[in-house]
């Protein structure tokens, strides 16, 4: 290697020491050392996996009827059967595998529905909160005027008049919580525009986008990915009651809320059809909630130390 | 007033101001004052004297419920109070620069020391991201940080408050202004700090031949720094003049009183004098004497 190649090297290896190298190391390590993260990280990895792979996954086809192995109890009960560790409904088919395929649908709503609504609340919140006046009068009435109305009747009311499927509910869970963006990005950009720093960035010129942008919306990241996560959790719940009263997507498709509907008929018989998408449903709300405080807390730099 | 030795750089004329939150109460009254070209000027008064007004009427950040009523500021020739906010904008940081009261607020929590730094440089001077790196490094090195790779990757609340307010000094003279408004920069600081700080700045002020314009409070800091002084109460012009003459000679009472308010090492049975009641009268008195010659100059020129 040449003196100037080496000089070169070693130019980059001292722009990775002073830049980019140690911020997204230092990031991951410590989003590693916490176990609210680590725990509740990988529940959700483990069930994007299922998810993108549930039919390498899942040990049966989720719609395959078996009137002979009807309400067949969990593995470990007496009568269970090999091969279907939790079970069948009424109808025959295998509980896990519906459950695995069941992540589909909500983790879709999970991800796009709740980064739909953060991203146009965030957006009208940070205008809000930043430009004040006339702008944040007209926005916060109108949040005002849309919290008024009963999120779940809203939604199921919506979805009568634009018809169920996967789209529909995404649109209802975005038109109804961007609110809960919009409100806490707002109240979070007016505190941060006091601050001196942003005083400082004014007059060394900064315009007011790259305000809002470069100096405020990094101090309002760490709350609004923890109210991201939750919205997730929220995102799976609404899902769940929308299949539930048979809103969402069609019967031919598992999905947690349409299990717990047809578990419900059944509990006497077989309890296992309502509890384990209930205890799917409740894990997954859980985890979404908990990785959300724990990256909160890991991602802010002045509460870690 | 007094005329500058060199050129002026900085000329306030007859700037006045109103609260209009307190009853249109007079926040500053016709304060005129002229920083020459590499002259550090101070900038003295108790709280609510109208120090920080000017800096920030300087730097067009007046708070919505101060309303400038007349004057000019003028900078190179041109009326900053006139200039469009489009050309206000790009003069700011690159002509003119402050340096923060509070060096615990004035950085961004959440943001790397060195994009804090590099920001003005790839905004104002068109740098690529790779020169302004290596310039942020040198500028670290100029106010005598220790060790700028490291601190150029640190937040700011892995750093002291010492460390904090060199760097934004280092961002201040970073591109090479003109004027840099130190709107009372080691106040925030320990005494042992504060001195070091004040040395950095009388160097980097000499070094590089700008103008400052040096907000405080603190007689004590202002003696050791500045070439000329203003002193402010109540929003008026009480004292101006050489540091030196205006300390050794004070010709107003107050003035006097706030020489005799500052603590003295040497003498410690002297000092930390409030004001006397009598001086304060007086000034009152004057202020309110002026102010209404200003209502009936105003209402002689609404009448005619």
């Amino acid at each position: 290697m040449s003196e100037a190649e080496a000089a070169r090297v070693g130019v980059t290896r001292a722009d990775i020491a002073a830049g980019a190298g140690p911020r997204a190391a230092s990031i991951a390590a410590r989003l590693l050392r916490d176990p609210k993260v680590v725990i509740a990280g990988g529940f959700i990895v483990l069930l994007i996996v299922l998810a993108i792979a549930a039919p390498l996954i899942a040990p049966k086809d989720p719609l395959d009827q078996n009137l002979m192995l009807a309400n067949v109890p969990p593995a470990g009960f007496a009568d269970a059967e090999p091969g279907y560790f939790v079970g069948t409904d009424d109808l025959g088919r295998d509980v896990l595998s519906r459950i695995i395929f069941g992540t589909r649908v909500s983790l879709t709503v999970a991800f796009v529905a709740a980064g739909l609504a953060c991203v146009i609340g965030t957006l009208l919140g940070l205008l809000a909160g930043f430009l004040g006046g006339f702008v944040d009068t007209v926005i916060s009435r109108l949040v005002d005027l849309w919290m008024a109305f009963p999120p779940v009747l809203l939604s199921i009311l919506l979805i009568a008049v634009i018809g169920t499927g996967l789209h529909s509910v995404i649109a209802a869970i975005v038109i109804i919580d961007w609110t809960r963006f919009c409100r806490v990005v707002r109240t979070e950009t007016k505190s941060q525009a006091q601050m001196d720093y942003v005083v400082a960035a004014r007059t060394i010129g900064f315009s007011g986008r790259a305000i809002l942008f470069r100096e405020i919306l990094p101090n309002v990241m760490p709350v609004l990915i923890a109210l991201l996560t939750l919205e997730m959790g929220i995102a799976v719940v609404v899902e769940a009651i929308l299949s539930f009263v048979g809103l969402s997507v069609s019967s031919d498709t598992p999905t947690w809320g349409g299990m717990i509907a047809e578990g419900r008929q059944t509990v006497h018989e077989a309890w296992w059809v309502l509890a384990a998408p209930l205890v799917a449903l409740f894990a997954t709300v859980v985890a979404f909630n908990q990785l959300g405080d724990g990256l909160a807390r890991s991602l802010d730099p002045v509460m870690r130390r | 007033m007094s005329t500058p030795a060199t050129p002026s750089r900085l000329a306030i004329d007859m700037l006045s101001a109103i609260s209009l939150r307190d009853g249109n109460r007079p926040v500053l009254r016709q304060v005129s004052l002229d920083v020459g070209v590499g002259e550090v000027h101070g900038l003295v008064g108790e709280s609510g004297a109208g120090k920080s007004t000017i800096a920030k009427a300087i730097l067009g950040i007046v708070p919505s419920q101060v309303k400038l009523t007349g004057g000019q500021i003028g900078f190179e020739g041109r009326d900053l109070l006139k200039l469009p906010t489009g050309e206000l904008r790009a003069l700011l940081g690159r002509d003119i620069a402050l340096i923060p009261q509070d060096p615990s607020t004035a950085l961004n929590p959440s943001r790397r020391i060195e994009a804090q730094i590099t920001d003005g440089l790839r905004l104002k001077r068109g740098m690529s991201a790779k020169e302004a790196r290596a310039r942020a490094y040198a500028l670290l090195d100029e106010v005598q940080i220790r060790d700028p790779a490291r601190v150029l990757a640190s937040y700011p609340h892995q750093l002291s408050g010492g460390m904090r307010q060199r760097v934004l000094i280092a961002a201040a003279f970073g591109l090479e202004p003109k004027l840099v408004i130190a709107d009372e920069p080691t106040t925030a600081l320990d005494v042992t700090v504060q001195k070091q700080i004040l040395r950095l700045i009388r160097s980097l002020q000499s070094r590089h031949g700008t103008s400052v314009l040096f907000v405080s409070h603190d007689l004590g800091v202002v003696a050791k720094i500045c070439d000329r002084l203003t002193v402010l109460y109540m929003g008026k012009v009480v004292e101006q003049g050489a540091t030196a003459d205006v300390l050794n000679a004070p010709r107003h009472a107050y003035t006097k009183a706030l020489i005799a308010a500052n603590p003295r090492y040497d003498q410690p049975d002297t000092g930390l004098e409030p004001t006397p009641p009598q001086v304060i009268a007086e000034l009152r008195a004057e202020i309110a004497s002026f102010d209404a010659h200003v209502a009936q100059a105003g209402a002689g020129i609404s009448h005619g």
